[in-house]
């Protein structure tokens, strides 16, 4: 709902000037190379000394190549895993925060975000401990007294890509639930009381009340996610090094990317990779961004 | 009774939980007193001995000037995150706030460079940062810095919520914009340093862009130094990886401590329209 | 004194003075800048600022030099987009040969050392295997740090414990027959990792790369050895490490620490650096022998003792304003006694150059390696070291088999003619021009 709409719809001078610094750092330095990269794209491989025009090729190449699909299906299994888990537990642990002390919180949200604020090459080296196959501190701890045999995470072409998944899930719940957290507490006090008065069971009144409350902030975490999970390169990379697991199991997009670029040479190619990124980016977006909206306006109250 | 058991089930929730999410930073700082053999030995957890010898390797410069790179981080991570906040917030400002042609446009200019994959956007950038003359010069990775896609549309959002009647009253009294977006200032100051935080962390461990900008010693960010530890002979111990990055933690949660009430507030807020 | 001030004595004066002035600020001029050199791993660069000041010391006092290390898989990456954006170019780069061929489609941003090289007879006191490795067709493009003769570094405490000697295992039919018994006990031999595939197809006169650039060559003699490689494994005689590969720090810790494997199959440098650095508290109950034989059907011997895999070289960049600098400073790393003897004694490899192998202290026997003198065995091994065929496809080639292309294989879940067939596909199918075109 706009509250502070005014009605001279007129980009004056002084808006010019608050919007300028903005815009103009966004044209010098994103525009301009975003123009180059598309460029990048249009010409061939030639790592040094004139490349050519090659225009839509190395697309067609794309469209052509099995393990490029193999990256879309990777990306996207491994995007809606990680969201769904993240945002579970997220849910899951705001909810667990709420009962704590006040006092205890504050310390309890930075440790949950720990692994978002630590250094990727430090985190590279634990993941090599963690997700071994034999000695790994997962199958130590975890996977052993469950009962089950070792798993290896880094090999085993059945696991490569949960081994991504829970580095995702370890590096980004704790944000998730600390913006959850914020929301839950957002809830005005009177709907919640009313819907516990009318005698709705938790679940009912989880989906019905607190979920369009919380909407907006579920929405951001969402998309925070997805753009992560599509466009960044830093979790597989500290896994992997820039490699797609046995039979390309974790081969995602982005990964895809560095390789053709950094491992093939052809820098051309690796730039349409990481554009055809962005329409599966985009797409995945408006489907998130589509569906709250509904949400949101049925069940909000004001 | 219902409470006391919900609660302890709750406790135990968290506790453990928390020794799965801080384990990285126990590890780390574990590790800076272990040997390479001790690091890569899952069944070893404390260090044979407290040595502070990596410490003093670390800071005695062998490797590379530690206290240099950290400043180099701090500096291009503060800039950023005062300087992105500043800017989203005066874009966020107009847009949120009036109605104009081309809004959405510009808003969907902002949308674009959130979804562009850094990757793709690395290899041109650094050209073009070249052709500018800041090659190896911090200014070369603040500058692009400096443009975040999710603070426009984070402070559009603030500000198409804020309420009007002390603005509308500068404004009929003549003001121009820029003092009304100064007055704007206290009211988002939770947001402010909201972003700011996060727009800090992100900055801090950024990879290509500084990795390909930076090449000297003296203006290397943190990440980038430490990363050439990470050699192919893992000759050089890692426990001095690990001593940087233990103390390069520091800052991080510095300003965590600084803004997290603030960021609490700030969000409680942004969510609750 | 009067004739100090005396005007034409003082004009010659001057004039002789001013000219050595513009003399020398043209020589420093194009002297100031340092060379640039690159290297990948933070040991390697001290090995270079030594050879920095010994090169200072005995060559040229006025030398200056800027070493960099960068990380293991962030080098080649800035290296690639320093020549795509002919920015921040280094002089002189130490490239791993697997990367290598990387840099070789269409023009190769390197110094064609082919003229050079044979005007101070590098060609001939350089093992001319070893220097084929950083050619392209006839031009020399990089010249090689390490002889990368691959060998086989065995447990003697452990060949104690099951009563086996190093000369019992002179072919691959000897071999797999005691890891069968072995096996038996439930003990494997060796640990497998899928570079073995590249080093044991070479080692019976195979190849990756044809000369005009075919992929697989010789298809049949591929599917047998990987169908070798993947008998070991379902045998168990073979072990394949947790991340696959014998590259990893934790395996020494893991496997190797629990007497797990007897025996691990390694280069040169292999052993001087991962195993000294990550297994020594072993010291001394490592030997090394050379590899088993392959044999024809009656079982005569049709194949050497030796493979070879990587090693790094020294590369100088097409578009440097320091060529002749440069070159002088690579040629002395080559050939200076000092420079060959300590890039072995510190840990780094076995050098490729005929001369030194004459260095007492490269044949020394060594406590480490239980008093076998892994000089010795290299220098014997030498002459036999096979051909690598560089290609431009190379560095994708091996980066698909770590990347476990085969590996499906030993986990026994696909036969080696499928994979090798898909293997064949998508490298011939990648896109770029034909190799050895320039």
């Amino acid at each position: 709902m706009q509250r502070s709409l005014s009605d001279r719809n007129l980009p004056s001078w002084g808006h010019v000037w608050l919007l300028a610094p903005f815009f103009v750092f966004l044209s010098l330095f994103w525009i301009t190379p975003l123009g180059r990269g598309l460029l990048l794209s249009l010409e061939s491989d030639t790592l040094f000394g004139e490349s050519t025009f090659v225009g839509w090729q190395h697309y067609r190449d794309l469209l052509a190549d099995s393990r490029y699909w193999r990256a879309v299906l990777n990306t996207a299994v491994f995007a809606v895993s990680t969201i769904t888990i993240t945002i579970t537990l997220a849910l899951v642990f705001a909810h667990a925060l709420r009962f704590c002390n006040r006092r205890i919180q504050g310390p309890l949200v930075f440790g949950l975000m720990i692994p978002g604020l630590c250094p990727p090459t430090v985190l590279a080296l634990l993941f090599l401990l963690v997700f071994h196959g034999k000695e790994g501190l997962l199958n130590r701890w975890i996977i052993q007294p469950l009962g089950f045999e070792t798993i290896n995470w880094l090999s085993d072409p059945d696991f490569i890509l949960s081994a991504v998944v829970i580095q995702a899930v370890w590096r980004w719940t704790g944000f998730m639930a600390f913006f959850l957290l914020c929301a839950l507490n957002a809830r005005p006090r009177e709907i919640l009381d009313a819907a516990r008065i009318d005698g709705a069971g938790v679940w009912s009144r989880f989906v019905n009340v607190t979920l369009p409350l919380i909407a907006p902030t579920l929405t951001f975490c969402l998309i925070y996610l997805i753009i992560d999970c599509f466009a960044q390169f830093a979790g597989s990379y500290v896994l992997f090094g820039g490699s797609g697991g046995t039979n390309d199991a974790g081969l995602l997009l982005v990964t895809y990317a560095y390789q053709k670029a950094f491992i093939g040479g052809g820098f051309g190619s690796g730039a349409a990779v990481s554009l055809s990124i962005v329409p599966w980016l985009a797409g995945m977006l408006i489907l998130v961004a589509m569906v709250p909206r509904n949400v949101w306006k049925e069940g909000s109250t004001r | 009774m219902n409470r006391k058991l919900a609660s302890i089930g709750v406790g135990c929730l968290l506790a453990i939980a928390t020794i799965i999410f801080l384990y990285p930073l126990f590890w780390m700082i574990l590790g800076s007193f272990k040997s390479n053999a001790e690091i890569f030995n899952t069944l070893i957890f404390w260090p044979r001995e407290w040595t502070g010898q990596y410490y003093e390797i670390l800071l005695s410069n062998e490797f590379f000037p530690y206290l240099t790179s950290l400043a180099n981080s701090i500096t291009v991570s503060l800039s950023q995150g005062v300087g992105a906040t500043l800017l989203a917030a005066m874009a966020g400002f107009v847009i949120g706030s009036y109605r104009f042609r081309g809004r959405i446009g510009l808003l969907a200019l902002g949308i674009l460079v959130v979804l562009i994959p850094a990757q793709m956007v690395a290899l041109p950038l650094f050209m073009w940062v070249n052709t500018l003359g800041l090659f190896d010069n911090v200014f070369g990775v603040i500058l692009p810095g400096l443009v975040s896609g999710l603070g426009l549309l984070f402070f559009a959002r603030v500000y198409s919520q804020l309420p009007s009647d002390l603005l509308d009253v500068a404004r009929t009294e003549g003001a121009s914009e820029f003092r009304i977006f100064l007055l704007t200032l206290p009211l988002v100051k939770p947001f402010l340093i909201a972003f700011g935080f996060a727009h800090f962390v992100l900055s801090w461990h950024a990879h290509i862009i500084p990795m390909l900008v930076l090449n000297s010693e003296e203006t290397r960010t943190l990440p980038i130094s430490l990363a050439a530890l990470y050699g192919s002979s893992l000759n050089s111990p890692q426990a001095v990886l690990m001593a940087g990055s233990a103390l390069g933690m520091l800052p991080l949660i510095a300003v965590f401590a600084f803004a997290y009430p603030q960021l609490k507030s700030a969000l409680q807020e942004f969510v609750s329209q | 004194m009067n004739s100090f001030l005396n005007f034409p004595s003082i004009a010659n004066r001057s004039v002789r003075f001013a000219l050595i002035i513009i003399i020398c600020a043209i020589v420093n001029v194009s002297w100031a800048e340092p060379v640039k050199i690159w290297i990948s791993s933070q040991q390697d660069k001290i090995y270079y600022d030594n050879m920095v000041r010994l090169y200072q010391q005995e060559v040229d006092a006025d030398f200056q030099a800027e070493v960099q290390a960068f990380g293991f898989r962030e080098m080649p990456d800035k290296l690639a987009i320093a020549f795509k954006t002919q920015t921040n170019t280094p002089d002189i780069v130490q490239l791993d040969e697997v990367f290598f061929g990387m840099y070789l489609q269409g023009e190769a941003p390197f110094v064609d050392l082919t003229d050079r090289v044979k005007a101070v007879g590098l060609d001939e006191s350089i093992m001319p295997q070893r220097l084929e490795l950083f050619s392209l067709g006839d031009r020399v493009l990089g010249l090689p740090q390490s002889l990368s003769a691959v060998v086989i570094y065995y447990r003697r405490d452990l060949f104690q414990q099951f009563s086996l000697s190093p000369s019992e295992f002179k072919t691959w039919d000897d071999f797999m027959a005691i890891g069968e018994e072995l096996a038996a006990q439930n003990q494997p031999l060796l640990a497998l990792d899928p570079s073995y595939f590249g080093m044991l197809l070479r080692q019976r006169g195979g190849h990756l790369f044809s000369e005009t650039g075919d992929v697989l060559p010789d298809f049949e003699l591929a599917v047998e050895t990987l169908e070798f490689m993947g008998e070991l494994a379902q045998k168990r005689i073979g072990l394949m490490p947790d991340r696959s590969t014998i590259f990893d720090p934790v395996f020494f810790g893991g496997d190797v620490a629990n007497n797990e494997i007897l025996a691990i199959m390694g280069a040169d440098w292999y052993g001087l650096d991962m195993i000294q650095q990550f297994s020594s508290e072993l010291e001394g109950e490592w030997g090394i022998m050379p590899l088993p034989v392959w044999t024809d059907e009656q079982g005569n011997p049709n194949s050497v003792r030796t493979s070879t895999f990587a090693g790094q070289g020294l590369v100088v960049y097409k578009g440097s304003d320091l060529i002749d600098e440069s070159w002088e400073f690579v040629k002395f790393v080559m050939t200076n006694r000092e420079a060959n003897a300590q890039r072995f004694l510190q840990g780094n490899s076995f050098p490729a150059y005929k001369p030194a192998f004459e260095d007492i202290r490269l044949l020394q026997p060594q406590p480490f390696f239980g008093y076998d003198s892994m000089g010795q065995i290299l220098v014997d091994l030498a002459p036999e070291v096979p051909r690598v065929m560089m290609n431009p496809k190379r560095p994708m080639a091996v980066f698909m088999i770590r990347e476990g292309m085969l590996s499906s294989v030993m986990y026994g879940e696909g036969d080696a003619r499928t994979a090798l067939t898909r293997f064949k596909d998508q490298l011939e199918g990648g896109g770029g021009p034909p190799p050895g075109v320039n």
